[in-house]
């Protein structure tokens, strides 16, 4: 198979395979051998279904031979972050317990990616049980960054954006009660896409937190996160907060007009926080969307940071350490000492606390309605910093020494805090040559709106050609 | 054992009938400190007649009591 296909959109691909241009299986045994070569440097699979994924897709070159095109997915291999469930192939959720787990049932969004016609290939490592950022994972191992081996790829689907960035994996999915799919998206240079809190379905995946988790896809392209969203999103009796809003057809409005769209830009509420690389690359996305015929208007958020960071760390330690608490107690010593160690103090979290934070949670949301009020986009850079190095505790961001946790999610967790829709998209590289992203932020159930830019911003920059050294 | 290490561990022995893992009561104790500064960091901001989010549908609105 022609090698440049392992790094081409899904969309191509599955017209390639549509076409007779190439074949399922051809796909699939490339990508094999590309994982099985750089795999155990980047470490970015916990498990490949190899023999199986073979027959599934001769299964799909039979079908599509003999006429029977199962959808816009016909054939294409996907792989998905370990805390989705998938029947009869191992689902770790990066937990030691669950280290032999073989669900007896697929979650709604892998259901629907069959049905679409995905060959679900492969899972793929997370931070232990998605709390936490490095995908530094004490009992999978550590996922590279495949721009620097020495470098976290981010979390906690970073396997997920390590794999797609590699050419190992067409496409994949994670999940983002932080940040989770932006954050490694944005540190591997590739898109990721937090839909609106309802959007998607999470029956079948491992929670975190029942009000803010989110699941979403992780792709090469602003086109290929607009198809996967179609696919998966929907509401599913089986998840309540699943809205029963229209799903829209967000391909098809990926071309359509964005004159005139206004975005926000709230530098007070970010500008002492991020690198200098960071802030120039983001300068430069607001220009080129500018010369786009977008209107860039400057706005305070009128929100503190702490107050924000505050809220959203009492949520999520309190539904986290609910939703942990029988395997904290089933055998505490199964988890990593920097996971067991927030579970725990999530117990410690009266109720009173928890439903002030929740108070202060909707005067955040109101805040940001009031801010779409006057625009219809937010943007910031995604991360403050490029990929720090594997084991740093402190980075320097903005010039002040802060903790990896406050370099990573400060501008990603607003956006789980309200639930709105958000894309993180790539905009250039550090000093360094790692990777930068931005992320535009929507109102609710407008995703169509920030692909749209995202897509047109996308197609006229040169960023989502490049490449790792790998 | 600290002080504050062994106040911690009774009252998770007591109050949730919970036993912290032995490695981790020094540095619990000091995350509680933390846990402390994000509540009062959350006194800060006026809720009087806030409704908690997200308790029923997302995106239901605020709504006051």
């Amino acid at each position: 198979m022609d090698q440049s296909l392992l790094f081409a959109p899904i969309r191509e691909l599955a017209h390639k395979i549509r076409e007779g241009e190439t074949s399922s299986l051809s796909v699939m045994e490339s990508l094999l051998e590309r994982i099985n070569r750089l795999n155990p440097q980047v470490q970015a699979y916990l498990t490949v279904s190899q023999e199986r994924s073979l027959e599934a897709a001769q299964q799909k070159d039979r079908e599509m031979r003999a006429g029977k095109n199962s959808g816009p997915l016909h054939g294409v291999p996907l792989a998905l972050k370990d805390n989705i469930e998938t029947k009869g192939l191992r689902t770790t959720n990066g937990a030691k317990r669950l280290h032999d787990h073989i669900p007896s049932a697929d979650a709604t969004i892998v259901k629907k990616l069959k049905k679409a016609g995905a060959i679900i290939f492969g899972k793929l490592n997370m931070h232990e049980i998605a709390l936490g950022g490095t995908t530094d994972n004490p009992h999978y191992g550590f996922t590279r960054n495949p721009w620097d081996s020495s470098r976290i790829p981010g979390g906690s689907s970073g396997g997920s954006a390590s794999a797609v960035a590699a050419g190992m994996c067409p496409a994949s999915f994670g999940t983002d009660t932080a940040g989770s799919i932006r954050i490694p998206a944005a540190l591997c240079g590739i898109v990721g896409l937090k839909s609106t809190l309802g959007r998607v379905s999470r029956s079948g995946v491992f929670l975190l937190s029942w009000s803010m988790d989110c699941v979403g896809p992780i792709t090469r392209t602003v086109r290929d996160a607009a198809l996967l969203l179609e696919v998966i999103g929907g509401f599913d009796p089986k998840d309540p907060v699943t809205s029963r809003k229209r799903l829209p057809r967000y391909t098809e409005e990926l071309e359509a007009g964005i004159k005139g769209i206004r975005v926000g830009v709230c530098k007070e509420y970010f500008s002492d926080l991020v690198e200098p690389d960071v802030h120039r690359a983001f300068q430069g996305a607001m220009t080129e969307i500018s010369r786009l015929g977008i209107d860039v208007v400057e706005l305070p958020l009128n929100l503190e940071r702490a107050h924000v960071s505050a809220a959203h760390e009492i949520i999520l330690a309190s539904e986290a350490a609910t939703y942990y608490e029988p395997h904290l107690r089933a055998g505490i010593g199964d988890f990593g000492p920097d996971v067991r160690l927030r579970l725990q103090r999530g117990l410690a979290i009266p109720a009173v606390h928890y439903l002030k934070a929740q108070q202060v949670r909707t005067v955040i949301q109101q805040r940001f309605r009031d801010l779409f009020d006057q625009i219809d986009v937010m943007a910031s850079p995604t991360v403050a910093v490029p990929a720090p190095l594997r084991g740093q505790q402190n980075v320097s961001a903005g010039g002040v020494q802060r903790s990896l946790r406050e370099a990573l999610v400060s501008l990603t967790l607003p956006v789980n805090l309200v639930g709105f829709p958000a894309i993180t998209v790539p905009c250039g590289f550090s000093s360094e040559g790692l990777p930068l992203g931005f992320q535009l932020v929507g109102r609710p159930f407008e995703e169509a709106t920030l692909l749209r830019i995202a897509h047109q911003f996308e197609s006229a920059t040169p960023w989502k050609d490049q490449r790792p050294p790998l | 054992m600290s002080a504050n290490a062994e106040l911690l561990k009774t009252i998770f022995r007591e109050l949730l009938n919970f036993d912290p893992h032995p490695d981790d009561l020094e540095t619990l104790s000091q995350m509680i400190d933390t846990l402390k500064q994000d509540t009062a960091r959350l006194e800060e901001v006026d809720t009087t007649g806030v409704n908690p989010a997200f308790l029923s549908e997302p995106f239901a609105g605020p709504r006051k009591v």
